[in-house]
């Protein structure tokens, strides 16, 4: 099998973290996966796939057994394997991805979200933009929610792409150590690592023909449904952003809202900040001159439109 | 779901939608209309695309002049 260019379609390995999934969830992002391997091995446009599960989960989502069935059952569509990793630990989405990542050879590898549904065409249309070699992540747009945040209709280029559905140019990842697992635990660690790609010289882009199926809600206001969890590491993140990216200013004005706010996963948040700060262990402030980062309010893009509108 | 003129890109996204539903108890009706039959070949390939399971379900039937109302 040849590419277009002639050249052997590349090897990819796709990756995913699971926490508290269901055995059901999980097969049905497998089989979204190998579906698209199925397709895209057929046309020729990528080459050997295996699939890595890291699950942060306080038990096995997965037995050995059941591992070993989803190996010999997708091996004919092109998966040459399944790989399960239980962490015995919750190591959030940044750390759950450097843990599962290795420079392996294969020159990219895509990162989706155990709730996110691969398109038959994902991969093909994934790698295609990444041929372009300054590209350093190409992103899947989401359905049925499109991401609100701006980009360049003619070339793709955003200011960060969402690690919901993205494909990693790999010597990249590993020439920045990956995720900062230690800044950012659940929320905006796709954003540093974008910026960061960014800052070393390559381009974010979103290839709009790339689709993924993101199961995400809103509710009847329109704001996307948030639980507990999410509310705290999202202001957690928010205000480690605006540190790690030298804006003082937003981190003081951040801190006063989310203190002053009625909801405790603010405050807990602002407080656990506050306390990192003091015992000098927040990261070290990059991009001074905001080369990269952008804030628009609480958005790290501009946005086209919000679903409230 | 209705579309008119050809628009393969809206199909594939409902295709898709439909097959990350968590209920998969449904069937799937296409029905092309006054669709040329490089048009049909075309929508079925869309489909057969999707994972087996998905395409046991789906059926499409080619529809041609007026459609009662």
């Amino acid at each position: 099998m040849t590419s277009a260019r002639g050249s052997a379609p590349p090897a990819l390995t796709v990756q995913t973290v699971l926490y508290g999934h269901s055995l059901e969830e999980v097969r049905r992002w497998v089989v979204g996966v190998a579906n698209a391997v199925r397709v895209e091995r057929a046309r020729g446009v990528v080459g050997p796939v295996s699939l890595r599960i890291g699950d942060s989960s306080p038990g096995r989502t997965l037995s050995q057994l059941q591992v070993e069935q989803m190996c010999e059952e997708f091996e004919p569509w092109g998966v040459i394997g399944v790989a399960y990793e239980h962490f015995e630990a919750n190591l959030g989405s940044a750390g759950g991805h450097n843990r599962l990542f290795e420079l392996d050879g294969a020159p990219y590898f895509l990162i989706l979200n155990p709730d996110a549904m691969a398109s038959p065409f994902l991969l093909g249309e994934l790698l295609a933009a990444a041929q372009d070699t300054t590209v350093g992540i190409a992103e899947a747009r989401q359905l049925p929610l499109e991401h609100p945040k701006a980009y360049d209709l003619r070339t793709g280029d955003t200011s960060w792409a969402s690690g919901a559905g993205c494909l990693v140019r790999s010597e990249v990842f590993a020439q920045l150590g990956g995720y900062d697992a230690e800044s950012f635990f659940l929320y905006c660690d796709d954003v540093d690592l974008s910026w960061r790609v960014r800052l070393a010289g390559f381009r974010v882009v979103l290839q709009p023909s790339a689709r993924i199926f993101h199961d995400k809600r809103l509710d009847l206001d329109a704001v996307v449904v948030s639980g507990e969890a999410e509310l705290y590491y999202s202001a957690e993140a928010a205000l480690m952003l605006a540190w790690k990216y030298s804006r003082p200013d937003l981190v003081d004005e951040w801190l006063e809202h989310f203190l002053t706010s009625p909801m405790h996963q603010w405050v807990d948040a602002a407080n656990a900040f506050t306390k990192r700060r003091s015992e000098g262990t927040l990261p070290a402030p990059i991009d001074p001159e905001g080369r990269v980062a952008q804030f628009f309010g609480m958005h790290f893009a501009r946005h086209r439109y919000s679903y409230s509108d | 779901m209705r579309t008119q003129h050809r628009r393969p890109a809206t199909l594939e996204e409902a295709l898709l939608s439909l097959s990350a539903q968590s209920c998969d108890d449904f069937e799937l009706l296409l029905l092309p209309h006054d669709v040329s039959e490089g048009g049909i070949v075309e929508v079925q390939a869309l489909v057969d695309a999707y994972p087996p399971s998905f395409v046991a379900v789906s059926s499409l039937s080619k529809v041609v002049g007026a459609l009662a109302r």
